[in-house]
């Protein structure tokens, strides 16, 4: 096994046994061409709790995530996802579209039932949140601003399963301090979050749960 | 004079010359000067000829490139959204890409006699398979987590297509556009040249057939202005419009 696993004191939402896990998935396998980046991957996520994945870069964090996600595909075969909410992933690269302004680059993952006026008006409250304007398009934004934008369609979504991919990446420490209080307020109003950083110091904060990934391929047990 | 008419009053006396000089080489009967050139223009104008034959290549060249652009952005469309389709239609659109116009303009005069079908069919034949290819490898040069993402969102079809897949293939399309506008064109004239009664690759073929050589350098002349006027006016805005939305879309994957 190559992964350390523990808790986090620093964080003390409490995890919600009551209900099913959000997240089920058992030996889950990914490779790319002969690449292995994830072998026989267990894991159980529950509301309530902040799951955070540590370790450098290029290790298969950002794999895992999307596998947990729904947004790749596990190696068919070995293992199983028994339970798995519908998920908001955060990409690590953002995944903005750039000839849409900030306000549209939200409004395109919101349900299609959602009315205009009220899909606008989401993604408004979430770019006021995170100090954005909702006129500017990607290519006039520094890489923090991105990387805002990205996590107020994250968690615009309205999801219960939110998984971000280096949320405090290119962030200063006054704009990290406000998504480790979103992610606190999500977790304790019964959301399961799951997070990935190369960097573990702005974990400590949020973390209820930290898995250290310290070589590839990335082994849960 | 400006600095923006400068160079086309240039090309212009530079033909001029040329016309000049074969004129002195060759004589009238082969050559015919710059001003016998121009007053054989100045009648077909006059008698609105010029204007008439004009407008029916340009109609047929038009019409064979915009049906090329639907079929081929819905062929493309489906062959960039299945990469196996796109691998499997591979080689039969390298094979119609260089398949030249003279295939086309012999197999349709066949099938279909002499007039607009010869040069819109060719036009459409030799214009597809760019249509196609531009759409198909724009989608394919998409960023794949936006494709991920729509789909984790359950992101309608056509709101994908609207906000997502279209505006991020104009670029590469209308670089491709501006291509295949200035290779329709020609294809048209040529389709017209052999396999066509009427439109200025017709009356060039005429013109060449009896001799008249003040009437074929007029036609000659008109197809050469029309084409500048296509570059000027059409292709380079097209092109300086697809280069900057590709420097738009640049920070597409950060």
């Amino acid at each position: 096994m190559s992964e350390t696993s523990g808790t986090c004191p620093a964080f003390s939402a409490k995890r919600d046994y009551s209900s099913p896990p959000l997240l089920e998935m058992n030996g889950i396998s990914k490779h790319f061409a002969d690449k292995e980046v994830v072998r026989s991957a267990t894991l159980s996520l529950r509301r309530g709790e902040v799951l955070c994945l540590s370790g450098p870069s290029g290790i298969g964090k950002s794999t895992l995530l999307e596998v947990m996600a729904g947004a790749a595909r596990p190696d068919y075969g070995k293992g199983y996802i028994t339970r798995r909410a519908q998920a908001s992933l955060m990409f690590q690269d953002d995944a903005l579209l750039p000839w849409l302004n900030a306000r549209d680059n939200i409004t395109y993952i919101l349900p299609p039932r959602l009315p205009e006026r009220t899909a606008r008006a989401t993604a408004r409250r979430w770019l006021g949140r995170f100090g954005l304007e909702e006129g500017l398009y990607p290519a006039a934004m520094s890489g923090g601003m991105r990387r805002r934008l990205s996590l107020a369609r994250a968690f615009a979504a309205g999801r219960e399963f939110i998984l971000l991919d280096e949320p405090f990446a290119f962030l200063d420490g006054e704009w990290q301090a406000v998504i480790a209080e979103e992610i606190e307020t999500h977790a304790r109003a019964g959301a399961a979050l799951a997070l990935t950083s190369h960097d573990r110091s702005p974990f400590v904060r949020v973390c209820s749960r930290e898995i250290v990934i310290e070589r590839s391929p990335v082994v849960i047990e | 004079m400006s600095k923006v008419l400068l160079p086309y009053a240039f090309s212009a006396l530079a033909l001029g010359f040329l016309l000049w000089l074969a004129n002195q080489l060759l004589g009238s009967g082969l050559a015919p000067g710059p001003l016998a050139v121009m007053e054989a223009w100045k009648e077909l104008a006059l008698s609105g000829e010029l204007f008439r034959e004009l407008g029916i290549t340009v109609l047929r060249g038009l019409t064979g490139v915009l049906l090329a652009n639907l079929a081929g952005i819905a062929l493309g469309l489906a062959a960039g959204l299945i990469p196996a389709l796109l691998r499997l239609t591979a080689p039969l659109v390298a094979a119609l890409q260089s398949c030249p116009p003279v295939v086309w303009i012999s197999l349709v005069m066949v099938w279909a006699g002499t007039g607009s079908a010869v040069p819109i069919a060719t036009v459409f034949a030799a214009t597809l398979p760019f249509a196609f290819s531009t759409t198909a490898q724009g989608i394919m040069g998409l960023n794949p987590r936006i494709f991920a993402m729509s789909k984790l969102y359950g992101v309608p079809r056509r709101r994908q297509l609207g906000r997502f897949i279209l505006p991020g293939i104009l670029p590469g399309w209308l670089g491709g556009f501006s291509a295949v506008l200035s290779a329709g064109w020609k294809s048209a004239a040529v389709a017209e040249f052999l396999g066509s009664h009427q439109g200025i690759g017709a009356k060039i073929f005429w013109s060449y057939h009896k001799l008249d050589m003040e009437a074929l350098n007029a036609w000659a002349l008109t197809l050469i202005v029309l084409g500048v006027i296509l570059e000027t006016a059409v292709i380079t805005p097209l092109r300086r419009k697809a280069a900057q939305l590709e420097s738009r879309g640049a920070s597409r994957n950060v």
